[in-house]
């Protein structure tokens, strides 16, 4: 025992810096979530103690809901848009043509800028009069498209604006997956006469399988946290179209200063994802 | 062959529509800062203005300062790669290659904070640095969020566990101790992994946006993204009659001009850190 003490310690002295941040700046303020979600706070007054006042209220509120229903259309839409679309870039940038390296350059810059450059860039395009989209929607004619502005509308925006801004990851580690595949395979495949479809049905994608799960699993733990883009671009309007659950916990806590409430979408939040990597889960075991 | 052929082509013409995609809102961003806000108004989008103007850029510099949200930038961002390099690099290979007790409970723990979203506690964040830390304000506040999530932790460990154990242990009959060990053997073998954290923390700070808006308002620690969301596009933004865009897009390619460039000179280094230590 003695013996194991003196070999613990030095382990102890190089992970003491980083659980004195964990400890301090993690999971103090991620342990008060549960117990703060139980009161009032305003913080010009003192936090009261209300009980289940917050759930109660937040799980009969219309635009919570809608918060939980963007939230998970945000997700899954960018998810299937981005696992998509970064694999069909990918399988084209894969091939060996001219100005592939300036393809994989261009297809990649919008993801080292920030959301909020990104923000301003896409609401100036989507501007209903004088951006560019309905610019040349109007000189062929076409309806002008209120992209920003109506309820209908929004939310997709938002998506699509993810198709250049952050495909570029996944561009990347579709690339790498498909530089990882042996070569031997796909001659063997030539040389039995298999087509294009058919090496990419029995070949590629199977390798590509547990990439593919991977970036699904990275990318919805990631949009289910979008706010920038709702920040950005329509405040979470119009009408609350675009507000997410993270938006929600921003607006409640730093807006309305109802430190609670907030409190309280954060914990109904976990929950969410809890349940989303139980899915995940399960989907993944199912799949493989 | 005459199929590939045709399939070749194919090929091109996509990767021509896939450029054009993705350079055309680069491309716009320049044209706008370009534009007086005259030309900006237009019922057609002209991709060369004539005549070209650089008072946008003149108004940017002139009307915000913008200069000091650039080296809060930097200093926010040197800080913050420099503080998860230091507690991250240490940690990672205790995992990797000591035994201890507690080793799975603290692992746990450090994945936990890649689970729980920072978002979901930032409030609680925000109290803990407003009442006792009397932190917001300072640009330790801006430092600190990044360098509490295990993702550098959990990647350097990948990667260290991969060198080989025979290292540890000729260097352990020679007399050296785990510190040692560490910095004079797995330190300079971990250069990959080092070079893609760097990258990675250094756009993730750059680039954030949620946090600095509560943490840093005033201009002495304001930061990029939020300059160019708060002061320049909503404050502006408020002026219905006029469309502000061309003084936005002129602050947006300043803000993007030095990641963009970064990227281009490192693009290797970059796409081989995703594609290496990304995967694992």
């Amino acid at each position: 025992m003695k013996t194991l003490k003196h070999k613990s310690l030095p382990a102890y002295i190089l992970l003491a810096p980083y659980f004195l941040l964990l400890l301090v700046f993690f999971l103090l303020p991620a342990l008060t979530i549960l117990p703060m979600s139980f009161t009032r706070w305003s913080l010009l007054d003192k936090p009261k103690f209300i009980g289940f006042q917050n759930y109660q209220k937040l799980l009969s509120d219309a635009l919570f809901w809608k918060a939980v229903g963007n939230t998970f259309y945000y997700t899954v839409m960018v998810t299937a848009l981005l696992t998509t679309l970064g694999l069909l870039l990918a399988l084209l940038l894969n091939q060996n043509i001219k100005g592939r390296t300036l393809g994989r350059i261009f297809v990649i810059i919008p993801y080292v800028i920030s959301s909020a450059a990104a923000g301003v860039v896409w609401k100036w395009m989507y501007n209903q009069n004088f951006g560019i989209i309905n610019s040349y929607m109007r000189a062929l004619k076409l309806p002008m498209l209120p992209f920003l502005t109506s309820t209908k509308w929004a939310m997709p925006s938002i998506v699509f604006m993810n198709a250049w801004w952050s495909v570029g990851f996944n561009t990347i580690i579709y690339l790498a997956a498909l530089q990882g595949i042996p070569q031997e395979i796909f001659e063997a495949a030539e040389v039995d006469g298999a087509n294009k479809l058919q090496v990419f049905r029995y070949i590629t994608m199977p390798f590509l399988k547990p990439i593919t799960l991977y970036v699904t699993v990275l990318c919805a733990a990631n949009s289910f946290q979008m706010f920038d883009e709702a920040y950005m671009m329509t405040q979470g309007g119009p009408v609350g179209s675009t507000a997410t659950l993270v938006f929600r916990i921003y607006n409640t806590a730093f807006e309305a200063f109802k430190f609670g409430e907030a409190a309280a979408i954060s914990m109904l939040t976990m929950i969410f994802i809890v349940i989303m990597s139980l899915i995940q889960f399960k989907v993944s075991k199912r799949g493989g | 062959m005459k199929r590939n052929k045709l399939s070749r082509l194919l090929s091109y013409i996509l990767l021509i529509m896939v450029i054009v995609f993705y350079a055309a809102p680069l491309a716009i961003v320049v044209t706008t800062s370009i534009k007086t806000d005259n030309q900006i108004m237009s019922q057609k989008f002209e991709w060369i203005p004539n005549p070209v103007t650089f008072d946008q850029y003149k108004i940017v510099f002139s009307r915000f300062p913008f200069l000091k949200w650039i080296r809060n930038s930097f200093v926010v961002t040197t800080g913050t790669v420099a503080l998860v390099l230091l507690v991250s690099l240490p940690a990672g290979y205790a995992f990797a290659r000591l035994d201890f007790k507690g080793k799975n409970l603290l692992f746990n723990l450090t994945l936990l904070t890649i689970m729980l979203p920072f978002v979901a506690y930032i409030p609680q964040l925000y109290l803990l640095m407003h009442y006792i830390g009397g932190m917001l304000n300072h640009f330790i506040s801006l430092v600190i969020p990044l360098a509490t999530s295990g993702v550098s932790i959990f990647l350097f460990r990948q990667f260290m566990a991969q060198i080989p154990k025979d290292l540890d242990d000729a260097a352990l009959i020679d007399g050296c101790s785990s510190f040692q060990i560490f910095w004079k053997i797995i330190l300079p073998l971990s250069k990959p992994a080092v070079v893609s954290v760097v990258i990675f923390t250094a756009i993730k700070s750059w680039n954030m946006l949620m946090w600095p808006l509560i943490a840093a308002s005033k201009d002495n620690v304001k930061t990029l993204p939020v300059g160019l969301a708060v002061n320049v596009f909503a404050a502006s933004s408020g002026n219905i009659r006029q469309q502000p865009y061309g003084v936005v897009m002129a602050a947006a390619l300043v803000s993007i001009a030095l990641p963009v460039t970064l990227f281009i000179i490192l693009q290797k280094h970059f796409i081989q850190g995703i594609a290496t230590t990304g995967l694992k």
